[in-house]
């Protein structure tokens, strides 16, 4: 009887996983870690305690009892807060966009192959203002955006284009990373079909490549826009108005209710927005 | 008339690979071809040249009176807008109507914003056009269907109208049917061979299924390992021609990379 023909083991991804394995427990012990240090005891369970139990009830008004006369109710304040950061996370998001598609098609290998032609000469200089490209997309988002907020803070001061350009940048990087990606394995046939007919490369790019990459575009441009949201927030602990400033000053405070309050609004932003993008591609995808 | 097609001792090398050699015929205007042969013969290839997608690497071909290997890139686009071409993945945009898939017939005749307008912002007259070839091909009422709801069959339509669209000179598709059953292919074939008979179009088909192109065909070629074994008026291809076209080589005298 003829013998099977034997599988080539996948030695390496076993090793990976061992080597991983073993690096997380060195992290560990690196980190001093403690299994009964994870859960709070002595003085810092009650305050663990006062803090959850304020989840139950979250403030509809101040809870401090000497609000000085004038000041807007606190709903409205939280409302406002909501506003403001939605503000910052649509104004971004659409200057990411357009920006993270301008170079995400020029850091991708589709348009370089096909816009300037199938020329032998040129070969490198293309693949070099790719990686030009690229590296810049790669130096964008490299840096967090909290990062940059402290950049512009200290560069431009806290206005709001440096708000706005901390947001906008990683994002940027970030959008043209997975666009280049993702026009890059959009099926090849109907682009190569259209420049078989004689369409100019670029249109073939825009008619035949990008309507197919379009729905993971835009789904995937809805979760960035729900972490631009949340980015926005935190923004306010750098005396941004959003929503991280106001809860800045409840936590700082001790008023843990209006903390709540503030956390659940933004729970109910995000899901409000999760599940307008959700109608959107179905609609979409139909 | 003159000939659509004049192939003289063509010779194709794909990346070091022979591809196809010495290939020589002529097409006249509204004559009906299926090539035939294994996977890997050529057929692809062939038709690629024809359509101007591939530079012969010997030998010459001449479309429509004009010697493509002496084009320049703006000639060679006007070559390939004139040749309507559907292919075996019909390669269509699944995302799109149905109608911005056939108007795309036309972006290789447009400048890159005309093209882009074209489609975005049909006028009637173009939208009309469309509708009426669609209709010709039995699928009217899907002009603002998404293509990927369409059925497999429907889809081959959409195909054939966007190189219908294009106003070609010529018809080629490469193994049309490849992916639907015998009705259907027969069905796809048969609404080809009319479209292009009622233009006096050539059309040139590669097919894996003899008795089809016995169908319809009136002249079959059959290629091997990238050379012309037979190229014969129906009638006179007999069972032994498909034998020896199809027969599966012993593994001693053709080792399998060489395959193509």
């Amino acid at each position: 009887m003829t013998q099977p023909p034997k599988a080539t083991p996948r030695f390496k991804r076993r090793y990976a996983l061992v080597l991983l394995a073993a690096l997380g427990l060195l992290a560990a012990y690196g980190l001093n870690l403690h299994w009964k240090g994870l859960l709070p005891r002595g003085e810092g369970f009650v305050l663990w305690k006062r803090f959850f139990s304020a989840a139950l009830s979250p403030a509809f008004n101040y809870e401090s009892t000497s609000v000085p006369a004038g000041t807007p109710p606190f709903l409205l304040v939280v409302f406002r807060s909501v506003l403001r950061t939605l503000e910052f996370a649509v104004a971004s998001m659409g200057l990411a966009l357009v920006g993270g598609l301008i170079l995400g098609v020029l850091s991708s290998h589709s348009f370089w192959d096909s816009a300037l032609g199938q020329g032998r000469q040129g070969t490198k200089l293309r693949n070099r203002l790719r990686i030009f490209f690229r590296t810049i997309a790669a130096l964008l988002r490299s840096v967090h955006e909290l990062l940059w907020a402290i950049l512009f803070l200290a560069a431009i001061g806290q206005t709001t284009s440096a708000g706005l350009l901390a947001l906008t940048l990683p994002f940027t990087g970030i959008l043209a990373k997975l666009f280049s990606e993702m026009l890059d394995e959009a099926a090849n046939e109907p682009s190569a079909a259209l420049e078989g007919l004689g369409c100019h490369p670029g249109v073939a790019l825009l008619v035949g490549r990008l309507p197919i990459a379009w729905p993971d575009m835009a789904a995937y441009g809805f979760y960035r826009f729900e972490c631009a949201l949340r980015s926005s927030a935190v923004l306010g602990f750098f005396g941004f108005q959003t929503m991280g400033y106001h809860l800045e000053l409840s936590y700082n405070s001790l008023h843990y209710r209006e903390v709540w309050t503030l956390l659940y609004a933004l729970l109910f932003t995000v899901w409000g927005l999760e599940r307008w993008s959700g109608i959107l591609r179905r609609s979409a995808v139909r | 008339m003159d000939p659509v097609f004049i192939v003289e001792d063509l010779g194709l090398s794909l990346g070091g690979t022979e591809i196809l050699k010495g290939l020589s015929f002529t097409v006249n205007p509204g004559e009906r071809i299926a090539f035939l042969g294994p996977s890997g013969a050529g057929k692809t290839s062939l038709l690629r040249v024809l359509a101007g997608n591939h530079q012969p690497s010997s030998g010459h071909v001449h479309t429509l009176g004009i010697c493509l290997s002496e084009l320049k890139p703006a000639g060679i686009r006007r070559v390939r807008s004139q040749m309507g071409f559907v292919h075996q993945d019909l390669a269509l945009v699944p995302n799109l109507r149905v109608l911005q898939n056939v108007l795309a017939g036309r972006l290789g005749r447009l400048k890159a914003l005309a093209a882009l307008r074209s489609l975005l912002w049909p006028n009637k007259e173009q939208t009309h056009r469309v509708f009426e070839l669609l209709e010709e091909l039995g699928i009217g009422d899907k002009l603002y269907e998404r293509t990927l709801s369409l059925s497999g069959g429907e889809q081959q339509r959409v195909a054939l109208a966007r190189a219908l669209y294009q106003d070609p000179r010529a018809l080629l598709a490469d193994e049309p049917v490849s992916a639907v059953d015998p009705a259907r292919s027969r069905d796809l074939i048969r609404l080809m061979s009319k479209v292009a008979e009622d233009r006096k179009l050539p059309l040139l088909v590669s097919l894996h299924n003899p008795e089809l192109a016995r169908e319809f065909f009136p002249r079959l070629v059959g290629l091997r390992q990238g050379s012309i074994v037979f190229d014969l008026p129906k009638e006179q291809v007999t069972d032994d021609h498909l034998e020896a076209l199809y027969r599966i080589p012993s593994k001693a005298s053709f080792p399998a990379d060489q395959r193509a």
